[in-house]
């Protein structure tokens, strides 16, 4: 759905079909979290600024520059010291890195997030701050602008806890949906071993 | 491509009439002819290699072996290839010879990677001619101006050297730009993940593969003359040409060297990049495959 990989088919986001040089900045509305974080070389901050240093940043909005200000305060949302900002990425643990990760998508001021198993590698607390992030900036929609987010998990309890529909997945079927609304998170639950679960 | 142009001064030199008396005796000054017994000697010099590597048990002595017949009869095809249309001197023999060898140069840059996409030997071939041909005609036609300009003792080894060069650098950069784009598929999926474009998100092992296929030539420049004396000149110092002319072909050559493996690299890599992503700014990863 991030249309990373070449697939068959068309994506339609907001009435119209992306394509082509739209991907790019699609891909900043709509912005697929991987189960692992990736950081360059370097510091947090400067793993935070890489997103405003790509052309389709140049949109105009208030995402397109990185603040900060803004930055410090999503780090202590989580409980992270705006010291690590001069840490190197490969300095923190998997659970902060997949703080960062997040933070770094947030500050992009996506619509859509596509959470691909972010915390699987967690621990119990690390997840649960996580999931809490998540469910803040889902409800914290300002009035005129639309917010959801997907959610691919093997753990049916967290689908059910996070989101309003689930799709299931079971061995490559899809044996259960729920009503699908567009305004709604969707929870991507799989049962099966390891297939087709990039939603 | 120093054995190009070693065997260029020398095999049409060559005289079969090499006795074990001539061995011994001083040479008239400017000939510089040797004899196939001369060789011979040289040759022999490969038992300590091969000693080497019984008593150190290298494993390496039937590929001394090997290598080296294959290199003697290249080079002896070779000569007997450049004797023939030497003789001839006509512009198509002369640029068909030009013409396999730079295949052959494509080719070859590609054998040396590890990981191929679908079109890499076409890529390859494309860079290899357009870089060579370009900085070679504009060595022969503004530079050299041989009477007449398809001379084969000039087209010949000039292209050589070139193609030599150009395909090491292509080879490196290739293996490097792709092997890179495996290692750091994370990296690279990540930042497209965040809105960068295809080029945006491969410029840095882009501009990386460059970087690693440009090394060799300029460590050569930066030591040439101080711990090694280049191949060219010592073919010219060796034909008893004056060292200052010896040094000037020396210096003109390194240039074009260094501008056909710059294009050929730059060439070939923006072919790769195209290859490898497309207008959705995807990279095609199963386009990639490992050899």
């Amino acid at each position: 759905m991030a249309m990373l990989d070449r697939c068959t088919g068309e994506i339609s986001f907001q009435g119209k079909p992306i394509r082509g040089d739209d991907i790019p900045a699609y891909r900043r509305a709509v912005i697929y979290l991987s189960q692992r974080p990736f950081f360059t070389d370097g510091t947090v901050e400067e793993n935070l600024k890489l997103p405003f240093q790509f052309k389709s940043a140049e949109t105009g909005g208030t995402g397109d520059a990185f603040q900060p200000d803004r930055a410090a305060a999503a780090l202590d949302a989580f409980g992270l010291s705006p010291q690590i900002l001069e840490q190197p990425c490969e300095s923190l643990s998997g659970g902060e890195q997949q703080m960062v990760a997040l933070i770094r998508a947030l500050l992009m001021e996506p619509q859509i997030l596509l959470l691909d198993e972010p915390t699987a590698a967690l621990d119990p607390d690390a997840k649960h701050r996580f999931e809490q992030r998540i469910l803040t900036w889902h409800e914290s929609t300002p009035e005129n602008e639309k917010r959801a987010f997907l959610w691919t998990s093997h753990d049916p309890v967290q689908v059910d806890r996070l989101t309003q529909h689930t799709i299931r997945i079971h061995q490559g079927e899809l044996t259960r949906s729920s009503g699908l609304n567009p305004d709604s998170p969707i929870g991507l639950e799989n049962n099966g071993p390891e297939e087709g679960v990039h939603g | 491509m120093i054995d190009l142009e070693t065997a260029l001064v020398t095999l049409p030199n060559l005289s079969l009439c090499g006795t074990l008396g001539q061995l011994w005796e001083p040479r008239p000054p400017g000939d510089i002819s040797l004899s196939w017994f001369e060789v011979g000697v040289a040759a022999s010099l490969l038992l300590i290699n091969a000693v080497i590597s019984l008593q150190l048990g290298l494993g390496i002595a039937k590929r001394i072996a090997t290598s080296s017949v294959r290199m003697t009869i290249q080079l002896a095809i070779l000569g007997l290839i450049l004797k023939q249309i030497f003789e001839l001197a006509q512009p198509a023999p002369v640029l068909g010879l030009a013409a396999l060898m730079t295949v052959i140069a494509g080719v070859s840059a590609v054998r040396r990677i590890d990981h191929r996409y679908p079109s890499i030997y076409r890529n390859s071939i494309f860079s290899v001619w357009t870089s060579a041909w370009i900085t070679t005609s504009i060595t022969i036609l503004l530079i050299v101006r041989p009477q007449p300009w398809y001379s084969p003792q000039v087209v010949i080894p000039l292209l050589g050297m070139v193609l030599g060069n150009s395909l090491t650098g292509i080879s490196l950069g290739l293996d490097r730009f792709l092997s890179e784009l495996g290692n750091r598929r994370g990296e690279v999926e990540t930042k497209l993940a965040l809105g960068a474009t295809r080029w945006e998100s491969c410029q840095g092992i882009f501009s990386g593969a460059t970087r690693t296929a440009m090394i060799p030539i300029l460590n050569t420049m930066s030591v040439a003359g101080i711990v090694s004396i280049p191949g060219m000149m010592t073919g010219q110092l060796l034909a008893g040409a004056e060292p200052i002319q010896a040094v000037q072909y020396q210096i003109m050559i390194m240039f074009v060297i260094a501008a056909a493996i710059a294009i050929g690299v730059v060439l070939s890599l923006s072919l790769s990049y195209r290859n490898v992503t497309n207008a959705n700014h995807q990279i095609e990863w199963d386009r990639i495959r490992r050899r």
